[in-house]
Order: structure tokens, then C-alpha cells, then sequence
């Protein structure tokens, strides 16, 4: 077989694997832990939280086996929990954490939507039983249910994807960011995205994802979700931890945890 | 036979570049979940699985988004006077989760 064809063999063998990487952890995916544990680890967040008296908080989880995340990463999504009455389908009432979301959409990875799901939807499909909570002070708790209630989180949805969108522009937006564009919209009381933008890049501090320029190139050509248009240089994104960081920087974070299913805590 | 090197050490390690901070997929309109639920919660659990309709952030400041008859909380109290960081809320035992996706729906 000559090179050429090798060489075709392989990109596809790149794009190929592109899709069924992604694939692994989309909509349809079967949960690779039993329910019952998803189930119960699931009602165990949200009783810590409650305990906490939790009305609005960060939540994160592990879609990805921690030998597969980059250095200094451990959790693979992101979003707003926030203590609701639910109506059901049966016409009961009840009290829980309805997780304000954006997710990649189903058939387009280089967009996302604003949707709405419950703890054991936010934790069917990952690796390891184990949530990331961050509860902001009560101040930033109040804000956060403000904006939500008053549906300003779709102001600053900005529905262009990148895995590792740029937190200091508006070009693209993921999980992450739409979540520090929340709390910068709940901190400073603006859904301007300039001004979301230059207080991010004043005062919050990005990880920094550890890969080479080659694969990232790679990844910017054969994955939708994957661009690097919007640095310049080094790219720097944002992550649950970062998050936890800049709020504990300015003594705007009451706790920052890992829950484990063993219902072990450590604080972060 | 560099390039080639190369570019099949590129195709393997691109999971890792999905696999990054921000994977937004979201779990919530597979059929198979809901399946499973209802499975799990018939054998190991006497709690019941149930879909949600809508859900109302409670404690707006100011507001009423209140529960009528929730211990928990009071009419027009803010999250602030609310004592946040220190009172427990009600959770409740229910597994709530959302429909699946539409065409998930009309196969069964």
C-alpha cells in the first residue's frame, strides 16, 4: 500500500475517532455505572447541598475517566444548581435541584442550548461517581436566582461552541464559561457581554490547557467543537476549578468540595 | 514516514482534546435512561421515578416563588435572610428527571 493511501487511511482514522470520542458521552449513551448507585449518589448531592442550605450552586462532573483529562483538569462539565419546586407529570409538586445547563446539542457539537435537567440526568453517562460543588456566599446565591428566574441566563448564551472557548472574548462560549458569565453577570448586575468580558479578564485567572500546539491544531481540523480562533498564543479556558479560585480570591465562595460516592467530602 | 507517525499519533490522542474542561452533552433525553430508571427503582427502591414539567427557582428576593406549605421556607424572605448557609431544605426522595427526546418518546 502506497503512502498516500496510508496517509488517507489515517485522517480518516482521525475524523473517524473525532465523532465516536464525542459520542461517548452524548445524549444517547448508555450509563457505563449501575442506576441504582447514579440514582442514589445523585439524591446524595442534593441532600449535601440542602443540608448546606444551598439555594443556588455550582455543580461539576467527571464525564471522562481522570487518566484521559489534561493536567490539572477534573471535571468535564459545568452548571448552575438551583433549589426549585418542580411540577411533575403526575400534577404533584416536590422540592429538589433543577441544573440550569449548556449543553452541546445532539447533532451540531460547534453549538449549544440552554436546557434544563435533574441531578440523575446530570450524572447518567459519567466515569466516576464523584460531583463538584462550589456554594457561592448568599449574597451571589440571591443574584444567581434572580437572573435565572428573570431568564437573563439566555442573555449571555452565546450558542457558538468551543471546548476550549476563551474566557476574556465572547467569540465562543462552553459549559464553563456560561457559567462564570453568570456569576459576573450576578457579582456585577449586567448581562453587557463587554463588560462581562473586562471583568473577566481583570480579575479572574483561566487554566491553561496543557497540549501541544499540534494536536490542538489537529483537533480544530477535525472536530467542530474545537476551534483556537478566538486566542492568540498559549490557550488558557475556564474550568470548575478556576472557578472555585477567582471566588475564593475575593471571599465570594462559602465552600468548595469533591463529594464522593462513599459519601466522602474533600474540601478543595 | 514521519508525517505518518505523526498523524496516527494525532488521530489516537485527539480523545484526550475531547475529552477536555467542557464536555456539554447532555444525558437527559435517552429512552434507555428512562427504561433503566424505572428498572432500578422497581427492584432496589420504594421511591418513584417521575417527569418534570416545570421547575420554579424558589426564594426570589421580594417575590412569592414560595411553596405553600413548605416548612422550609416563607413567603418573601430572600435567600440572605433566608439563612442560607445554615438551614436544611427539603429534598425530596422522588427521582425526577425529563422526558426523553421526542422521538425516543413515540417508540413506546
Amino acid at each position: 500500500m502506497n503512502r498516500r493511501i496510508w496517509v488517507k487511511l489515517i485522517l480518516w482514522g482521525a475524523i473517524v475517532v473525532s465523532p465516536l470520542t464525542w459520542a461517548g458521552s452524548n445524549g444517547n449513551q448508555k450509563a457505563t455505572i449501575e442506576p441504582e448507585r447514579i440514582v442514589k449518589f445523585a439524591k446524595s448531592v442534593e441532600k449535601y447541598a440542602a443540608a448546606k442550605g444551598a439555594r443556588a450552586f455550582i455543580i461539576a462532573r467527571a464525564g471522562r475517566p481522570q487518566k484521559e483529562l489534561p493536567r490539572g483538569i477534573q471535571y468535564t462539565h459545568t452548571a448552575v444548581a438551583v433549589y426549585s419546586n418542580i411540577e411533575l407529570s403526575d400534577g404533584t409538586q416536590a422540592q429538589g435541584y433543577a441544573i440550569h445547563n449548556l449543553y452541546q446539542e445532539n447533532n451540531k457539537p460547534e453549538r449549544s442550548v440552554l436546557m434544563v435537567d435533574y441531578p440523575v440526568d446530570f450524572f447518567w453517562g459519567v466515569h466516576s461517581l464523584k460531583a463538584g460543588i462550589i456554594i457561592p456566599s448568599a449574597d451571589i446565591q440571591q443574584r444567581l436566582i434572580q437572573l435565572i428566574s428573570d431568564g437573563k441566563n439566555a442573555d449571555i448564551h452565546n450558542p457558538k461552541y468551543s471546548v476550549i472557548a476563551n474566557p476574556f472574548n465572547a467569540q465562543y462560549q462552553n459549559c464553563t464559561e456560561h457559567t462564570l458569565d453568570l456569576l459576573n453577570a450576578a457579582i456585577y448586575q449586567t448581562t453587557d457581554k463587554n463588560r462581562l468580558k473586562a471583568n473577566a479578564k481583570a480579575y479572574f485567572k483561566p487554566q491553561r490547557v496543557n497540549m501541544s500546539p499540534f494536536k490542538l491544531m489537529m483537533g480544530a481540523a477535525f472536530m467542530g467543537e474545537v476551534t483556537t480562533k478566538d486566542h492568540r498564543g498559549r490557550v488558557y479556558t475556564t474550568t470548575f476549578a478556576s472557578i472555585g479560585r477567582y471566588l475564593s480570591a475575593y471571599q465570594l465562595a462559602d465552600q468548595m468540595v469533591t463529594l464522593y460516592e462513599d459519601g466522602g467530602v474533600t474540601i478543595l | 514516514m514521519k508525517l505518518l507517525k505523526t498523524l496516527l499519533i494525532a488521530s489516537l490522542t485527539l480523545s484526550a482534546l475531547n475529552a477536555h474542561a467542557a464536555e456539554s452533552t447532555d444525558h437527559s433525553g435517552q429512552a434507555s435512561k428512562h427504561s433503566a430508571l424505572a428498572a432500578a427503582h422497581g427492584v432496589a427502591s420504594t421511591a418513584k421515578v417521575a417527569s418534570a414539567v416545570v421547575a420554579v427557582p424558589l426564594i426570589v428576593g421580594g417575590g412569592v416563588s414560595v411553596v405553600a406549605g413548605s416548612a422550609s421556607v416563607a413567603a418573601g424572605t430572600s435567600v440572605v435572610n433566608s439563612h442560607a448557609s445554615t438551614g436544611a431544605l427539603v429534598i425530596t426522595e422522588k427521582t425526577i428527571t425529563v422526558d426523553p427526546a421526542p422521538n425516543k418518546a413515540m417508540n413506546h
